[in-house]
């Protein structure tokens, strides 16, 4: 038997990186009771975690605000929201000084003024860097949240039409955690893991923790995603030494002075997501008191340079929200038994001829990088579409060899191994129906841009299939025909 | 072969070691090798996330030392043993307990704190370049507590917690030191009160053996004597143990009071052979010149026997160390502008010392000390006696003349003479030219003794543990000398031997064993 904690909360948020510390930081300054449930460690968790010192714009861009809008929007080849960017260009100041009350320090010069830095598609220098995810982190525990951490949300639960709360799993005790709240917060970040799972930064530059599954969460529940086919390839240094050289995953500025050293070779990795669940002004998802902020939202499609700041106005916005949701119908009950009984049954698994996670997850990562990472074409994708559908048919025979239910890593793995799959397929479908490249998505059988396609592939689920439908903004009239059959299957 | 500690306390599992054939190729990480293990073996339990250095959540201990496993390469095929990190309680395998730690960080307020409500103007804070690069740098610890792991303070916090509180260098350095360099921050009394009371930063004996883990290797003795320097400027520094020898270096010049004549009154002030090859100048130190007098006479004789001149100037003084290290940088300023101008009227350049403590003092305080106040250098080059014996004399050129000395010996290399100066080559090859030493390298040879960074005078309690587990590792070695060149060292091992295994291993000291082993050839 598996113990079941059962608390009860405001707001609760799922993850523990910038916009999940800064949502949870809202929603507690606005009276809320919060708690926060990281997969990872806290404060140390995440993309934003994993980098030594977060990037984010210098503190004086309002004089700049319009060159700043304008290099989002173009930065975005047409595809980011111009309602959001507003939003994130006027309250980004606001944002950014914020991290210097936590306790940050900036460089300023003797006007008082911060120096800024010049980052990659901004037309002027706008990048600031010290400011640390630790610090934030302090400020969460400052307010006296409740922290969950190494805990991952495996499922959210629906009361009605509203999402009121979820299922996680705390791998420290080895318990099974069911927190009912008002509102809940998906901070959970990308799925850069989904192209690669090596014990080295090779295919993707993402910790282990991002398997996409604030993705497939929201999805569970209904939820719009958009722009999944829109992953962000950097060059990353690759290091070589051990003690010493820490090079951080996307500190490319260093990696260019010192490339010259024989010791450093760059290759390509999986950096960013720019797409996720479609979102509002304030964070709402298209479920009701379902809010998503950071990486793991899509609208605002910015590039990973530019994320620190969306997660921070957004997170923020998300939290405040979420914080004056009224209360609804609590958790079913029965909702909760089902959930707990299919984590346990993925434990207790035990066919003949059974498959551990990590062999099913190399495949898959390995088609996804192979054939949808760096280069993609028609064939490449649906090669891909195979072998997720292969991976799909295998998911039942999924065995943890491990039984016991503490710190079982290799659970962790099988359940996300369910969400792996179902962002992978958002992403190849989304892939294979984008005829054209734009921004950071190329197809190599098409590789010039088609106005055509400027508008988002809509995923949603539908009657437990997969439903994309692309919405143009070009205006009816204008916009590509692209009829999508959800039940089309690639032979 | 890899052995890695398993235990699974659901199952009722007692800790237990489990070897595993892992294929080694050329540069293999240990967390390749835990990744081989959980893919082709069985599912064990271990953290990792980022894989790249900067999440601090894949720290193991491999064969003995704490390491990130993504950072660490795998030199060869050979045997690996590969633990949990020490000084934590074991969640299961390799997964240890973090939760105290993110408890014990809340406690000490690392944010900012204000007295009153003002907003800060940020604009017109006043910030050196040097504070706020320092700032970067504190703030940028990896939180992977190799350095808590390390600790031999931290290792008695954790097995005695009523001994001390001292819980790993990360929460000094990055919790506290980073806000005590921010001049927004208005907690400096709080922080004085929580360094001192809650996190016994007076139990930190300076042995860098976190520095030596620590992946941004952070320079903590450094931070943890302006920590020091910090309480005592508030007023609650430092310890009383401590006053005693800042009083005495104030009133007398000297660390410690005169008991016998002191060395620089027993010899002569120049001491001349008949054909010099070199001259040298020589620091005695406080514990040298006034209670270890036969280490500095056997100084004085290893060099004379193999033809340096050697001068004892008559007005040295204390070096300063023991105000340095418990915070009292003034203190130890006034000492160093004194010896510098001593020794540099004699107009050579060359100064010899048998003490790791004068040694690291002279050579990492004097200069900064020094420039301060003239904006040069000392004109002095600085050596221990071993180094100057095989760096400059020679090891193939020194005189050999040594009678044999029957026995079985180990090494305890002092703090400050490995980490602190990177002298530990050098004793073990003149012990390697000693006819009749059998040696043999102990367990944890080179973990502190106990008595650094002032804990021996202000935390004795705490000094006791560390050197408890020092000596139960020279009996364990079945020796039947231990061997060091420190006067520290040696004074607390004798100390400590003596209280717990009755004084069952002779406590010897290398440059004094060395010039017995002369003087036994002599009389042959």
């Amino acid at each position: 038997m598996i113990e079941v904690k059962r608390i009860s909360t405001d707001v609760l948020v799922i993850g523990g990186g910038a916009a999940g510390m800064r949502a949870a930081i809202a929603a507690s300054d606005m009276g809320a009771q919060v708690v926060l449930i990281d997969k990872g460690l806290f404060g140390r968790s995440g993309m934003s975690g994993t980098l030594p010192y977060w990037n984010v714009p210098a503190p004086p861009f309002p004089e700049d605000r319009d060159g700043y809008f304008e290099d989002l929007m173009n930065g975005s080849h047409g595809l980011a929201d111009p309602k959001l960017i507003k939003i994130l260009v006027s309250e980004g100041k606001d944002r950014v000084l914020e991290l210097e009350e936590y306790g940050n320090i900036f460089i300023r010069d003797s006007a008082g003024e911060v120096s800024p830095a010049h980052a990659d598609s901004h037309s002027k220098a706008r990048i600031f860097t010290p400011a640390y995810s630790w610090i934030m982190s302090m400020q969460v525990l400052k307010r006296g949240i409740v922290v969950y951490d190494e805990t991952f949300a495996t499922r959210l639960i629906k009361s009605n039409d509203r999402v009121s709360g979820a299922v996680a799993f705390n791998l420290k005790e080895g318990s099974i955690l069911a927190v009912e709240a008002k509102a809940t917060v998906l901070a959970t970040g990308g799925a850069g893991h989904l192209f690669g799972m090596d014990t080295r930064l090779w295919q993707s530059t993402n910790p282990i923790e991002l398997t996409g599954d604030g993705y497939a969460l929201a999805y569970d529940v209904g939820a719009e995603l958009i722009d999944m086919e829109f992953n962000q390839i950097a060059l990353e240094p690759q290091y070589s030494a051990s003690r010493g050289q820490t090079y951080s995953s996307t500190a490319l500025a260093l990696a260019r002075t010192l490339r010259s050293a024989t010791t450093f070779q760059e290759t390509p990795s999986v950096h960013h997501f720019l797409g996720g669940v479609l979102i509002d002004e304030n964070g709402r998802t298209t479920v009701p008191s379902l809010y998503a902020c950071g990486e793991v939202s899509g609208g605002l499609h910015l590039k990973a340079t530019d994320q620190f700041i969306g997660c921070l106005v957004f997170g923020r916005r998300a939290g405040e929200a979420a914080a004056i949701e009224k209360a609804g119908e609590g958790m079913p009950e029965k909702e909760v038994k089902k959930e707990v009984n299919r984590v346990i049954s993925i434990l207790n698994n035990a066919p003949n001829d059974g498959v551990p996670p990590h062999v099913l997850r190399k495949r898959l990562t390995r088609s996804l990088w192979e054939e949808v990472g760096l280069r993609k074409d028609e064939n490449s994708l649906t090669n891909a579409l195979r072998i997720l559908e292969d991976t799909k048919i295998l998911l039942p025979k999924m065995i943890v060899r491990d039984k016991s239910k503490l710190f079982n890593k290799e659970w962790v793995e099988a359940l996300e191994t369910y969400n792996m799959v179902i962002v992978a397929e958002m992403i190849v479908r989304s892939s294979l129906l984008r005829r054209e490249s734009r921004g950071v998505f190329t197809r190599a059988d098409y590789p010039r841009s088609d106005e055509r396609y400027l508008g988002h592939f809509h995923i949603k689920k539908v009657g437990g299939q997969m439903h994309l439908e692309f919405r143009s903004l070009r205006g009816p009239q204008r916009g590509l025909e692209v009829v999508v059959d959800p039940s089309e299957k690639v032979k | 072969m890899v052995k890695v500690y398993r235990c699974n306390p659901e199952v009722g599992e007692k800790p237990h070691y489990r070897s595993y054939e892992v294929p080694w190729h050329e540069g293999m990480t240990v967390l390749e090798v835990l990744r081989s293990i959980y893919e082709n073996h069985e599912p064990i339990a271990f953290r990792y996330h980022c894989r790249s250095g900067v999440c601090g959540a894949c720290g193991v201990m491999v064969n003995g030392r704490p390491v990130l496993a993504c950072r660490t390469y795998v030199e060869g095929p050979g045997e690996l043993v590969i633990e949990p990190l020490k000084n934590f309680n074991v969640i299961k395998d390799l997964v240890v307990d973090r939760r105290p730690m993110l408890e014990q960080t809340i406690k000490l307020e690392p944010w900012l704190l204000r007295g009153h409500k003002a907003a800060v103007d940020f604009e017109k804070v006043e910030w050196s370049l040097e504070s706020k690069d320092k700032f970067y740098l504190l703030a940028s610890c990896r939180e992977c507590y190799l350095c808590r792991a390390a600790c031999p303070a931290a290792e008695v916090g954790f097995r005695k917690p009523e001994v001390t509180k001292y819980p790993g260098a990360k929460f000094y350095v990055r919790d506290l030191a980073t806000r005590l360099l921010d001049p927004r921050d208005e907690g400096k009394h709080t922080r004085a009160v929580k360094l001192k009371e809650d996190i016994d930063a007076y139990a930190c004996t300076t042995c860098k053996k976190c520095w030596e883990v620590c992946p941004r290797e952070f320079e903590v003795p450094e931070v943890m004597e302006e920590l020091r320097s910090h309480i005592a400027n508030v007023g609650l520094g430092p310890l009383e143990g401590h006053m005693v020898f800042a009083d005495f270096i104030k009133k007398t010049g000297r660390a410690v009071d005169r008991q016998a004549t002191p060395l620089v009154e027993q010899v002569p002030e120049l001491i001349d052979v008949a054909n010099p090859i070199d001259e040298v100048l020589f620091f005695t130190g406080c514990l040298i010149d006034f209670r270890l007098q036969r280490v500095g006479l056997g100084i004085i004789d290893v060099l004379k026997r193999n033809n340096v001149r050697v001068i004892v100037p008559k007005d040295q003084q204390c070096c300063g160390s023991p105000a340095i290290r418990s915070g009292l940088f003034g203190v130890g300023k006034a000492q160093a502008m004194k010896n510098v101008e001593v020794f540099e009227r004699y107009g050579v350049s060359k100064v010899v010392m048998g003490c790791p403590g004068c040694l690291l003092t002279w050579k990492t305080n004097y200069p900064k000390f020094i420039y301060e106040e003239r904006k040069n250098l000392p004109r002095l080059e600085v050596y221990e006696i071993t180094e100057y014996l095989v760096k400059i004399l020679g090891l193939d050129k020194i005189n050999k003349n040594f009678s044999s000395v029957d026995m079985r010996v180990t090494y305890h290399d002092s703090c400050h003479l490995r980490r602190g100066c990177g002298i530990w080559k050098e004793p073990r090859e003149l012990i390697s030219i000693i006819p009749g030493l059998k040696f043999r390298e102990m367990n944890e040879h080179d973990v502190c003794c106990g008595s650094g960074g002032g804990v021996r005078a202000g935390r004795r309690a705490v000094s006791v543990e560390i050197g408890k587990r020092k000596v139960d590792n020279i009996v364990a070695a079945e020796v039947d000398g231990v061997i060091m060149e420190c006067p520290f060292c040696y004074i607390q091992i004798r100390d400590v031997l003596q209280q717990f295994h009755g004084g069952k291993v002779k406590v010897l000291y290398l440059i004094e064993l060395i010039a017995d082993a002369y003087k036994g050839a002599e009389g042959n």
